[in-house]
């Protein structure tokens, strides 16, 4: 019986070792998708101001070459004053600059801008460099934290293992039915608590 | 063969030494009361950790969401809305020189903007009926409301994440609880004589009370608003940021009929109260807001504004005291010290509550300036605010007009002199001016002499030539410039003037003159107050202060008409 109560309690220490080490790993797993989310939020800010700063490029594009067809359609080109002429001159010329702020390659077939596209295209960029998905850390997280929990659980049965072997270790030869009864159940306690922690383990 | 006479032999239960047996049964009963404690320890701990997860994430995803929506919205509204009022503008000066032509263009270009952005539509603009877009209605919808969830999300379960680490926490304690009961059982077996059972009597009455204790800890409930509680209340917020508070206060019903405990939506209703003018309910709110564990200086002071508003003159100063309890070197506390303490006829404690206040505030924008820093935004707000609760206190003396201050009954039976307030307001106003301008409280006297401020529109004839000014205190809707006519003495070349004016009792910073004065000694000159070309004056009451080197030389007002 004193054989089965050391082999109970080092078990005991190895299920709460076991538990201490997963738990720690649930942390480093939140740490990483902590990590996660700011690289998520730091790359939706940069992305935002980036995409915004192309769709102002865009805003001044757009205004100015609607002025200078609107005034190649409207003005004759014979009858053009000089202010014309000139006000023609600068917006052609500041839609010209303004096509460098922004890519060709997010215009919808209408002429209006993707913003969608363009964030989506600078989102998946970013994810080829950053984690930007936390959710697979935080579920691994709670993976971990259950199998915790769990070891501990079995803890409590291995205790109670310990509690039936020590009663049956004490009790006297003359209620020899009592003491194999206990200690059966110690044994079938300590037997499903040491597969259950290495169900718990492998699963 | 047995003898009937002999007693029965008992076979005991235990065999060998019955005590050891009784420590060792025990020590194992108290080993699974550990486990499970340790269990519940475990849950508890894993709880904390993971709400504290999800507070970290709420409030990374807040800021996130803030700060992106903070950047869209000034591309539409900096960008997009500035180059559609352009348009806009070029288009009626278009019109007004007959180039229609030129005008229809402009004004196809701007249409053409409207798609840019949501903020040039329906619901937040809607051109023929709206001067602006509603961007306040826009921000709601596109980030307050979310980024205010978030943070209360945050916040809620931060929360909770406090509360089972302290159940945690408790739950460690017990644990050690327990370790010394083993250690007592253990102890009491390498005893002899009675003195062992009192170590095992000891040990179990500790195993007894952790046993109790641990089923308070752990019966005892985590209470937080729930979600649908805190997406009532970012919806109130929302309507609040878009000034709609009756709205507002429908949401945070909403909110405190799904958690009767939520001391934000209690705050944000006071607020709500507030801007309806009812004071009462107000008090009532933020009163609420405090019991249900809201007690931080915002709070406090908002309370104690309004218990000033309503003449609880005691009650606010109780406040203030608290006030300065939980932020000692707050400017703004002096400054409502002051201002409770005049309102409520204590002269020289008002006195020294507003010096305390100036020097505080000079402080701070020395020790900014000397760290190559300026000075926190809110310590101009603090100081522009008491000036004008000082003007309302002067102005419910003089004319009984009582809207901002304490009932007049109360303030007139009080304040012995109106001069008094004049006399603060003006040394607080100085301050700023010269604490904005030259980082230090102003010189002594200018000696400036200003004999005549008036204000008057320029008059033209057909030809567009100036015949006149035509001076007045009162002025059409359509007025674009005022004119400030003043005659001066005493001036010196070099010296900083600054012109403020007030709308209804509060500065439109759009109107402000910053000029060095290069007129000379004495005469007489113009100042100009302007719109600009194409906007006029909004209706209301004006005020015109004039400062030379921090000194207000000059002050009087005058309405613009309906």
């Amino acid at each position: 019986m004193a054989i089965l109560i050391a082999i109970v309690t080092i078990a005991g220490a190895l299920v709460a070792w076991r538990a201490a080490i997963i738990d720690a790993e649930a942390g480093d797993a939140d740490f990483a998708g902590l990590t996660a989310t700011i690289n998520a939020a730091r790359t939706k800010i940069t992305n935002t101001n980036t995409v915004y700063e192309h769709y102002r490029g865009y805003t001044v594009y757009t205004r100015n070459r609607e002025l200078q067809y609107l005034l190649e359609d409207t003005v004759d080109p014979d009858q053009a004053s000089d202010l014309n002429v000139r006000e023609w001159a600068v917006s052609a010329q500041i839609a010209d600059d303004s096509q460098e702020l922004f890519s060709r390659r997010f215009l919808n077939e209408d002429g209006s801008y993707n913003l969608k596209r363009e964030f989506g295209e600078t989102w998946a960029e970013a994810g080829q460099s950053l984690d930007l998905d936390p959710a697979p850390h935080f579920a691994q997280a709670d993976s971990y934290r259950s199998k915790s929990s769990t070891l501990i659980m079995v803890f409590i049965v291995q205790a109670l293992a310990l509690l039936f072997f020590t009663i049956a270790e004490g009790l006297s030869a003359a209620r020899s039915g009592w003491r194999y009864s206990l200690a059966l159940l110690g044994l079938a306690a300590l037997i499903f608590s040491v597969a259950a922690a290495i169900l718990v383990e492998l699963g | 063969m047995t003898h009937p006479s002999e007693p029965a032999t008992r076979t005991p239960i235990f065999s060998g030494e019955p005590f050891e047996r009784v420590v060792a049964v025990l020590i194992a009963l108290v080993t699974i009361i550990a486990a499970v404690v340790g269990y519940l320890q475990g849950q508890a701990s894993i709880r904390s950790d993971r709400a504290l997860r999800e507070a970290q994430t709420f409030a990374i995803e807040a800021l996130s969401q803030k700060a992106a929506g903070e950047i869209e919205i000034g591309y539409a509204w900096t960008d997009l809305w500035r180059s559609w009022s352009e348009l806009d503008s070029q288009a009626v000066i278009a019109a007004d020189f007959d180039d229609a032509a030129a005008a229809e263009r402009y004004d196809t270009v701007r249409d053409r903007l409207i798609g840019l952005s949501p903020l040039l539509a329906p619901p937040y603009f809607d051109p023929d009926q709206d001067d602006e877009p509603d961007v306040a209605a826009y921000e709601a919808d596109l980030y307050v409301v979310n980024s205010t969830y978030l943070t209360e999300r945050f916040l809620a379960t931060f929360e909770m994440s406090e509360a089972w680490g302290d159940k945690a926490d408790t739950y460690v304690a017990h644990l050690t609880i327990l370790a010394v009961t083993l250690f007592l059982y253990g102890l009491s077996v390498t005893l002899l004589g009675q003195v062992r059972w009192l170590f095992v009597v000891l040990g179990s009455l500790f195993a007894l009370v952790t046993v109790v204790w641990v089923i308070v800890v752990y019966t005892r409930p985590i209470s937080i608003p729930s979600e649908p509680a805190i997406r009532a209340y970012a919806e109130g917020v929302g309507r609040l940021h878009q000034e709609s508070p009756e709205a507002a206060i429908v949401s945070f019903d909403q909110a405190l009929t799904l958690a009767p405990a939520y001391a934000d939506a209690y705050f944000e209703r006071g607020n709500a109260y507030f801007d309806l003018e009812q004071l009462d309910q107000a008090a009532a709110n933020y009163e609420m807001a405090v019991n249900a564990g809201r007690g931080d200086i915002s709070t406090i002071m908002e309370l104690g504004r309004v218990y000033y508003f309503q003449g609880r003159l005691a009650d606010a100063l109780r406040l203030v005291q608290t006030e300065l309890t939980l932020g000692p070197d707050h400017v703004v506390s002096y400054l409502d010290l002051g201002l409770v303490n005049l309102a409520a006829g204590q002269g020289e404690a008002a006195q020294g509550a507003f010096e305390q206040a100036m020097t505080l505030a000079g402080q701070q924008v020395a020790a900014a300036r000397a760290a190559g820093q300026e000075p926190p935004d809110s310590l101009w707000w603090y100081l522009d605010v008491a000036a004008t609760d000082l003007d309302s206190l002067s102005a419910c003396l003089t004319d009984q007009e009582c809207d901002a201050t304490p009932p007049y009954d109360i303030v007139s039976r009080s304040v012995p002199d109106v001069a008094v307030v004049d006399a603060v307001a003006q040394q607080l106003k100085e301050l700023t001016v010269a604490l904005e301008y030259t980082g230090r409280p102003p010189d002594p006297s200018t000696g400036v002499d200003i004999s005549s401020f008036e204000f008057a529109a320029e008059l033209y004839d057909d030809n567009d030539e100036f015949i006149d000014y035509d001076i007045t205190d009162t002025f059409p809707a359509d007025i674009g410039d005022v004119i400030v006519l003043l005659t001066y003495d005493g001036m010196q070349d070099g010296q900083q003037v600054v012109v403020k004016v007030f709308l209804d009792g509060e500065e439109d910073p759009t109107l402000r003159v910053l000029e060095t004065w290069d007129q000379g000694q004495a005469g007489e000159t113009e100042l100009l107050l302007s719109t600009g070309l194409l906007s006029t004056f909004t209706p209301g009451e004006y005020w015109v202060e004039m400062y030379v080197d921090s000194h207000l030389v000059a002050q009087e007002g005058f309405t613009v008409e309906e």
